[in-house]
């Protein structure tokens, strides 16, 4: 049995899905990576798991953690799973600490939120957690107020306050979108470390693949609020299946280092994502799609391919082999086509 | 936003910290308005604390002869009023009371206030609806008119004189902290909370609480002075505590003479100006201080 096994969770505000039928399953010691455009419903799923979509949103479908159904769990509960069994780190580091209270006070708060520890043990267990985020000369720090700390430095105070309860699933919403490049790959390599050392599930939200590619075992793309793909990702990054992933690819610029290549025109993906409430009948990303034809009119239903899952009934075709991204002609070339 | 936050002054946290971290006087250079109201503040407590030790005994006894003027007698400094009572010791007593009944009131105002905030700004919905509706029941009197009745109602002492003051005066810092409180409840560590499991008391003590605060330094201390202006405004009506001297009763009291000796009036008058000047200058000091956006001298 998988630590997280999510089945057909669905998010709705109103008539608009936000997410619509994601079942996904995620094994203990083990990366996911979700990625998708902004707008993709990434953080609506990350809230939906631990039950915090605000009011008007309703959450359908079943998350079940440890063998433990969320879904329907009474609120006293489900709070005593949150921070305990499930950790969550956000996005900007820069708000996610309190500014008043000392590094030292919040973690010890994290810990204390699900132990009866008292505060001379919650302080000496804070100051261990600091460590085991590497914040250099923990003990000294715990005295400091936020604001002496760095971008990336308060990012790993947040995941030290994440995992404060010895949680068996963390989820990082865009961890890294905030820093800088070196601190980046510094935080993703925490939060592996971690993710190797505590046995923990980890769940990557994020639009960026490189970071996919660095950390993640699997990765689920999402669009318009459904999975479209989910596959391994060496096979991912060899043989996207659908053609957003294969787009979102394209959409990536490359370092290259010596003799420079011809300067390449980055391919976007044309158009935006579809609001939710607004998405099209039929394949959702068709629209924007190059291969669409005919048969895209349908929803294609999710379908096996080999080890990978897809949902593009051009995928699914034996004659189809994934098309090389198109060549994008380079700026003159456009320049003499005008 | 959040990125200049934890830096700068403006943000609840940099207040506290700001206060904290620098040592003492050299902070009050930079504000001329906070130490000139520090100054008007500390002169007034002074006075206060030390009226029982210059005038022992009640201030409302005779002293000497009627209407002396300020000067005219070593004895009196200050003169005596037109029953011959001691103008110098009536306003040393008087200073307690009024800043008695200012702080007391402030404070009152500010429990009320701050607690109704948080709590509206917090949870939102139904709870915001109706502890907004009181406040606006409240705000849509006329607070002096409001004080009176309540006063009249209840009976003029110091203690209900500061009720009635303190309980006109708590919307708009339950709109100041509810502001704070609304914005607060949207960042990142109060959702980081709720991820971690914290229940509502403890999330709104540990971080809303704190960190919405930061507004109610400044109008706190504009507060202490409109509760003292108001107490003037009652005791020169009369309606102050017929056991205990104030300033505002003085004037009520000398207002008659005005044309013969209108140091009966004045005194007090400026005693009450100085006062509330102080608290006021203190409020801006502050302002000028906290507030990141004005430039530094």
């Amino acid at each position: 049995m998988s630590l997280l096994e999510v089945e057909d969770l669905t998010v709705r505000f109103g008539d608009a899905v936000v997410v619509d039928r994601l079942s996904f399953s995620v094994e203990a010691g083990e990366t996911l990576a979700i990625v998708g455009e902004s707008g993709c419903g990434k953080s609506m799923t990350a809230l939906a798991l631990t039950r915090l979509v605000a009011p008007p949103g309703r959450i359908g479908g079943r998350v079940r953690l440890d063998g433990l159904d969320l879904t329907g769990l009474p609120e006293a509960r489900m709070r005593a799973v949150r921070g305990d069994r499930v950790g969550i780190v956000f996005q900007d580091p820069m708000s996610a600490l309190n500014p008043v209270l000392t590094v030292g006070e919040q973690v010890a708060e994290a810990v204390r939120a699900h132990s009866p520890l008292g505060a001379r043990a919650a302080r000496a267990r804070a100051a261990e957690l600091l460590d085991l985020v590497h914040i250099p000369d923990a003990h000294r720090r715990l005295d400091d107020h936020p604001h002496r700390f760095s971008g990336g430095m308060r990012q790993r105070v947040a995941i030290a306050i994440a995992i404060a309860a010895n949680p068996s699933l963390l989820i990082a919403d865009e961890p890294t979108t905030a820093l800088d490049v070196t601190i980046q790959a510094q935080i993703l390599c925490l939060l592996d470390e971690l993710r190797r050392d505590l046995g923990m599930g980890l769940i990557l939200i994020t639009h960026d693949l490189g970071v996919v590619a660095e950390t993640a075992d699997r990765v689920l793309v999402m669009y318009a609020g459904r999975k479209v793909e989910e596959q391994d990702t060496p096979g991912l990054f060899a043989a996207p299946l659908h053609p957003y992933t294969r787009r979102l690819m394209g959409a990536k610029p490359r370092l290259t280092l010596g003799e420079p290549p011809p300067r390449q025109r980055l391919q976007e993906i044309p158009g935006l994502v579809p609001l939710p409430g607004a998405i099209p009948p039929g394949c959702a990303f068709a629209p924007r799609c190059a291969d669409a034809d005919a048969g895209c009119a349908a929803v294609p239903p999710l379908q096996r391919h080999g080890q990978a899952a897809v949902a593009c009934h051009r995928a699914g075709l034996p004659a189809w082999t994934p098309r090389q991204v198109p060549r994008w002609a380079d700026r003159s070339q456009w320049r003499a086509a005008e | 936003m959040s990125l200049s936050a934890p830096t700068h002054g403006g943000m609840p946290g940099g207040i506290l910290q700001r206060l904290m971290r620098t040592p003492g006087l050299r902070r009050l250079r930079g504000s001329r308005a906070l130490l000139v109201g520090l100054l008007l503040l500390a002169a007034v407590v002074a006075v206060a604390l030390s009226a029982g030790l210059f005038y022992p005994g009640d201030p409302r006894d005779m002293a000497g002869p009627a209407g002396t003027w300020p000067g005219a007698d070593a004895r009196f400094p200050l003169g005596t009023d037109m029953l011959g009572r001691d103008m110098a010791a009536a306003m040393a007593h008087s200073a307690g009371t009024s800043l008695t009944v200012g702080i007391a009131a402030a404070a009152l105002a500010l429990l009320v206030g701050i607690a109704a905030g948080v709590l509206a700004g917090y949870f939102g919905g139904a709870v915001d609806d109706v502890l907004m509706r009181i406040s606006e029941l409240f705000q849509t009197m006329p607070s002096l008119l409001f004080t009176i009745i309540l006063v009249v109602i209840l009976g003029p002492t110091t203690a209900s004189i500061s009720f009635a003051i303190g309980i006109t005066a708590w919307p708009q810092i339950a709109r100041l902290v509810r502001a704070e409180a609304v914005r607060v409840r949207r960042l990142d560590y109060v959702d980081a909370a709720v991820t971690l499991g914290m229940g509502h008391g403890r999330i709104v003590l540990l971080h809303v609480l704190p960190n919405s605060l930061a507004p109610v330094v400044v109008a706190a201390s504009i507060l202490v002075a409109q509760a003292i202006l108001s107490d003037a405004s009652l005791s020169f009506l009369g309606l102050g505590d017929p056991n205990g001297m104030s300033w505002g009763s003085m004037v009520g009291a000398g207002r008659p003479m005005l044309r013969t000796a209108w140091y009966m009036t004045a005194l007090p008058g400026g005693a009450i100006f100085l006062t509330v000047m102080g608290f006021m200058l203190i409020g801006n000091g502050l302002n000028d201080l906290l507030n990141p956006r004005t430039p530094v001298r």
